[in-house]
């Protein structure tokens, strides 16, 4: 199936808010085969083009919206309103990898007998935009996503991501600055 | 000058993607499913309608056949007949809980959930930088401290404990593989206490993990959690309801 860019959605007014997608089998059918290319594909450019995490994170978004479409009100088109959820998913995703590497870190600290972050080594050679952002940590990757993928502001941003506008506005300067490393790394 | 061209790929970074059709046939499955019990959810409240319509036409008509209540028009006077059979048929059993679910793989709102039999996992995480997640399993069991435990540190024996109205036992710590985060990766830095709960004639085991930074708040939020189920024997097994905090998922 062809990948279709958010930029691309287009309201589709025959099954807004319609109850019916969910309760009729024909029209959750042409829901599903509409939203699902466009659900993957922004998740996968945007979690590093890992299949399998694309997949894990699409049906959490899917499963959530149809368990919880009663509470869609029809105010977006619901291919749009999936990709919000997975959205969610995705930030969620960041912060548990976040959450991950710090305790990683916090251990390997103390079987080292140190008190800093260990210290993580970028792989050799990176090449392109995924590689760049996998070389940065989970939640300034979040940040750069958001503002320059999802075109959200910061205010937006620091919403998603449970943060104040201040400390997204400085994770997201130390995010620009990391990446133009990596990328320029990657790009030499 | 600063140079914005990395950031203008990085915004315009998208293409074709192909999504793999076996992927696309096993999630549509797996929605179906989703969609069959999330049309079903309005049952919950006709299944409670219909439970206390049959306790009160059941509890009615025990009453007028024991004699409690006489009815209002005359009854003729019984012939002479066959005594009653000395063994009474077992009433049907009717549940008085409702068949609630669990929440789902986002943090979900405060209110009451359930499940009925098998085994279930939920999870509380916190903000980013907060690192105190906790973690509530239920199983129904045979026996709640019959799972190889990690030696560290070893299982004291269980204590007689009252939670939720029902004299049961309890352990902590009993760390077992099985019940701690992450796909039952041994952490070091999480705790989990065991409760074995009497329902009728079955057991219930509620596991509750937290990592040792999780707030004290927020622990005893978990143990209100316990506290608040409401169980009955189903069918071989347990139904039971619990109330939860917002924040609470299956992720």
């Amino acid at each position: 199936m062809p990948f279709e860019t958010t930029d691309n959605l287009r309201p589709s007014t025959a099954i807004a808010g319609d109850p019916a997608v969910v309760a009729d089998e024909q029209a959750f059918r042409a829901w599903y085969d509409r939203s699902l290319p466009t659900v993957y594909g922004y998740l996968f450019h945007r979690c590093g083009r890992d299949p399998h995490l694309a997949e894990e994170l699409t049906q959490q978004a899917f499963v959530e919206a149809v368990g919880s479409y009663g509470r869609f009100r029809g105010q977006a088109d619901p291919t749009t309103w999936v990709v919000g959820i997975a959205r969610h998913k995705l930030v969620d995703h960041f912060r548990r990898v976040d959450r991950e590497a710090r305790r990683q870190a916090a251990l390997s600290a103390r079987e080292l007998g140190q008190t800093g972050p260990a210290l993580s080594t970028p792989p050799a050679e990176p090449d392109g935009i995924d590689d760049a952002l996998a070389l940065l940590p989970a939640l300034q990757r979040a940040v750069l996503v958001l503002h320059y993928m999802d075109r959200l502001s910061v205010r937006d941003v620091a919403r998603a991501i449970g943060k104040t506008e201040a400390a997204t506005a400085s994770l997201l300067a130390r995010g620009r600055d990391a990446f133009r490393l990596a990328y320029g790394e990657a790009e030499r | 000058m600063i140079d914005e061209r990395p950031f203008e790929r990085l915004a315009a970074h998208a293409g074709p993607v192909d999504v793999d059709p076996g992927f696309e046939d096993r999630l549509y499955a797996v929605l179906l499913e989703e969609r069959r019990r999330s049309t079903r959810s309005w049952r919950p409240a006709l299944l409670l309608v219909a439970a206390l319509l049959a306790v009160l036409t059941i509890s009615t008509a025990v009453a007028i056949g024991s004699g409690i209540v006489k009815l209002p028009w005359p009854t003729e006077s019984a012939a002479p007949g066959p005594t009653g059979s000395a063994v009474q048929s077992p009433e049907p059993s009717v549940p008085t809980l409702p068949d609630l679910g669990l929440p789902g793989f986002g943090p979900a709102p405060a209110g009451d959930y359930g499940f009925t039999g098998g085994g279930a996992a939920m999870h509380w995480v916190g903000p980013p930088g907060d690192p105190g997640e906790l973690q509530l399993s239920f199983s129904h069991r045979r026996d709640c401290f019959s799972l190889a435990p990690t030696s560290v540190p070893p299982a004291p024996a269980p204590t007689p404990v009252r939670v939720a109205g029902l004299d049961g036992h309890y352990v902590e710590p009993y760390n077992v593989a099985g019940v701690l985060f992450h796909g039952g990766r041994l952490e070091h830095n999480v705790t989990t206490g065991a409760y074995a709960l009497p329902i009728g004639d079955q057991t219930l085991c509620v596991y509750l993990s937290w990592d040792t930074d999780a707030s004290a708040e927020k622990l005893r939020e978990a143990r209100q959690i316990v506290e608040s189920i409401r169980g009955e024997p189903y069918r071989n097994t347990v139904r039971i309801v619990f109330t939860l905090p917002s924040g609470w998922d299956r992720g």
